[in-house]
């Protein structure tokens, strides 16, 4: 059973949790070279077993047996496994580079890369995985190291608490992830994906309703991963782990992982969850753009692009169209995680020169001219931006429009499709202030020269934002991507809407071209300040979702508790007081009926038994005599009757 | 020839008394005294029927009865005057000394 495809499945798998023990004691010296080494050889066998393991390749076995239930573990490569494993390793290798970097002067760099390792190895677990249990535990190991990593710096403020709010906002999809299992597992008796996609074609024989909460669970697990509408509020809040790290979890993989897992289990997705789940994602997509606007934060408004664009892949999810979802997941995972490390290049500039304790890296306010200064950062933040805005020759545009053409060509509500047109020029336009406001202005400054080890992750990314990655044809709807994935995935053909690219692009073009206008010229000042006093507060705000959940869900929940303890105290607790004070008189009467019944009758044996006593025992009077006469008596009453 | 009715009352007769005397008597030696007028009420009983019986069987045995009542009175009176040369007691009501 053990064979070359295996020991490479397991190699992907572990190889980086041993990395990570091994960079972790190689100390601050060398953890960071041999945690890339490590990302480095995982890349090579990722490109390995994509060419030579065969789609469907399993290593099952059993891990819990009770009874006649028994729960499987095991590994499964397919297409989907092979491109989602090539781009995290490919990601993580370059972010696990720019991170030597950009924490050289950090005290723990032996457990940052350490953690990188175990962020990996749970990384590598929900991808490779061939069943939801599997899943399920890498997917809460995921969530327990983007806790760690997010609250690296446990000695500030901030981060312990963003990283405590994550792990909490991620359980309430896990609750949910759970529930899904559950349902599965009771209808089905098996958590392996590819039985229970068999399963599916062949008709589920569930009810609708269970089926209903089965996807349901399975969305929310999605929801709170993949930080969706209501849930998304911890993600800008994760910006304040390291910025690598942003890159990697919080842009590229760990977010993915929840589109991940709906492309996986697609065909358990009922229409009913479908449409749920477009909505969610058009709404995501919407407010999170929406919110990007009033941020100063350069990696929040990264972050919340972050939210936006997983609400486009969400979408073309509920769209029914998962190749569409995945492959808008692939070009992200590239331009976003290039558009972070921008981000950490820029901020690591501002770290090395400025050493002012008040002055703040990350607010794009005290930036400014970086183009002169940061030359490479500003050639990928340009084209990153251009494809994550969706221009055409770049990737962005080819992901884009395959999943704006799929939510139109669906049966979803209309008001989805207004939300992913509007996103693109919301999109284009906070990218456009943020792109300005950054790297063009008058403040000059002598040129800074990025390290090589920044310098080569940026130009990567940069190069795989470029269209001819993964296509010949820079409007054509067929991709390496997609081709690969339309063997193994449901991919209905959508419809072809010859204005949809044209009106997208002007959308896009309009987008930065306002921005332009804004930041540079100083045009437009007075509709976009009069706006401001309209929706300045809700966007800086996230919609207030912050305050909604700490108010209402919390403090209802809180409301609820005091309430319940009331109603306990007041009236369980006085019904079980009553019922004890009942029985206290029960029992006193109890005591009387034992006391004078009872104990009577026995008072009455031993009476009579003294009374007896006492009349016989006069007979042992010691007088001789009187025994005599006894005696006689007794003679004489024999001898009357036996004559 | 006397008939033996007369010598059945006088034996039941003395019989009676010498239940009396056992039960009313105090004194322990008169209760020695009850005791011996029983013995006789069966002696004259065995002598009386034995004038009948050729072989004088009844004769013997009052004889017998005799001699029993000789070594009897003789042991009951040495206890008795034991009893009353340790405890100066005569009355059987009094020997109560082990009577719990």
């Amino acid at each position: 059973m053990v064979d070359l495809n295996s020991i490479l499945m397991l190699a992907i798998l572990l190889l980086p949790l041993v990395g990570g023990l091994l960079a972790y004691m190689a100390g601050n010296r060398g953890g960071g070279v041999t945690i890339a080494t490590v990302f480095a050889a995982v890349l090579g066998i990722a490109v390995w077993s994509f060419l030579t393991i065969p789609a469907g390749t399993n290593l099952q076995a059993d891990w819990i047996r009770l009874g006649e239930y028994s729960f499987a573990v095991g590994l499964w490569y397919d297409q989907l496994t092979g491109i989602m494993v090539m781009v995290v390793a490919l990601i993580a290798l370059l972010v696990a580079v720019f991170s030597m970097e950009y924490m050289k002067h950090d005290e723990s760099r032996a457990r940052y890369f350490g953690l990188l390792g175990l962020f990996a190895f749970s990384m590598y677990g929900i991808v490779l995985s061939s069943n939801l249990l599997l899943t399920f535990v890498f997917w809460e190991l995921v969530g327990f190291s983007s806790y760690l990593l997010i609250g690296f710096w446990f000695d500030q403020v901030k981060p312990p608490l963003s990283s405590f709010k994550a792990f909490v906002m991620n359980k309430v999809g896990d609750a949910g992830f759970l529930l899904g299992i559950f349902v599965l597992y009771a209808y089905f008796k098996t958590l392996n994906i590819a039985e229970l996609l068999v399963l599916a074609e062949a008709g589920l024989d569930i009810p609708d309703a269970m089926l209903f909460m089965a996807g349901l669970g399975l969305f929310l697990a999605a929801v709170g991963k993949s930080a969706q509408f209501p849930l998304q509020t911890w993600l800008p809040d994760a910006m304040t782990g390291p910025t690598p790290v942003s890159a990697l979890i919080h842009a590229a993989t760990m977010v993915a992982a929840g589109v991940y897992l709906l492309v996986r289990v697609f065909p358990l997705l009922s229409p009913d969850v479908l449409q749920l789940i477009g909505v969610i994602g058009g709404v995501t997509a919407f407010t999170g753009a929406f919110a990007a606007f009033a941020q100063n934060d350069i990696k929040k408004i990264l972050a919340y692009s972050t939210v936006s664009q997983l609400g486009y892949m969400v979408m073309a999810i509920g769209a029914g169209f998962p190749v569409a979802a995945f492959f808008h997941l692939v070009t992200h995972a590239f331009f976003k995680a290039g558009l972070f490390l921008c981000a950490g290049s820029i901020i690591h500039y501002f770290h090395e020169t400025n050493h002012d304790h008040d002055f703040d890296a990350q607010d794009i306010r005290n930036m400014g001219g970086l183009r002169a200064v940061l030359p490479i950062t500003f050639v990928t933040f340009t084209i990153c931006t251009l494809s994550l805005a969706g221009i055409p020759l770049f990737s962005g545009f080819l992901s884009k429009e395959l999943v704006i053409g799929g939510i139109l060509s669906s049966d979803l509500p209309s008001i989805v499709s207004i939300f992913a047109l509007v996103s693109v020029f919301m999109t284009a336009a906070y990218m456009g202030r943020l792109y300005f406001r950054v790297f063009f202005g008058t403040q000059v400054k002598s040129r800074f020269v990025e390290n090589i080890k920044m310098k080569l992750p940026l130009m990567v990314l940069t190069a795989l934002s470029f269209w001819a990655v993964f296509t010949l044809n820079p409007f054509g709807s067929h991709n390496g991507v997609t081709d690969s994935l339309a063997q193994i995935i449901f991919n209905p053909e959508m419809a072809h809407y010859t204005w949809l690219p044209i009106l997208s692009v002007v959308l896009a073009v309009s987008g930065i071209l306002v921005a332009y206008l804004y930041v540079e010229k100083g045009m437009l000042v007075k509709p976009v300040s009069a706006s401001k006093k309209i929706w300045g507060g809700l966007s800086a705000n996230n919609f207030y979702l912050d305050y909604f959940h700490r108010k209402i869900v919390a403090g209802g929940a809180m409301k609820g508790a005091s309430f319940l303890f009331f109603f306990d105290k007041k009236i369980l607790d006085r019904l079980i007081d009553l019922l004890a004070k009942a029985e206290v008189v029960f029992a006193h009467f109890v005591g009387l009926i034992d006391k004078h019944v009872v104990d009577g009758l026995v008072k009455l044996l031993a009476w009579t038994a003294r009374f007896a006593g006492g009349r016989t025992r006069k007979l042992q009077s010691g007088n001789v005599q009187m025994y005599f006469v006894w005696a006689l008596f007794g003679l004489l009453i024999i001898v009357y009757f036996l004559t | 020839m006397i008939p033996i009715e007369h010598y059945i009352v006088l034996s039941a007769a003395l019989l009676i008394i010498g239940l009396m005397i056992i039960i009313i008597k105090r004194n322990a030696i008169m209760v020695l005294v009850g005791v011996e007028l029983i013995l006789n009420a069966a002696n004259i009983n065995l002598v009386a029927f034995a004038k009948n019986d050729p072989l004088l069987t009844g004769q013997m045995m009052s004889l017998f009865v005799i001699v029993i009542a000789v070594a009897e009175s003789a042991v009951a009176l040495a206890i008795i005057y034991q009893v009353y040369r340790h405890q100066q007691v005569s009355n059987i009501d009094e020997l109560d000394e082990l009577n719990g």
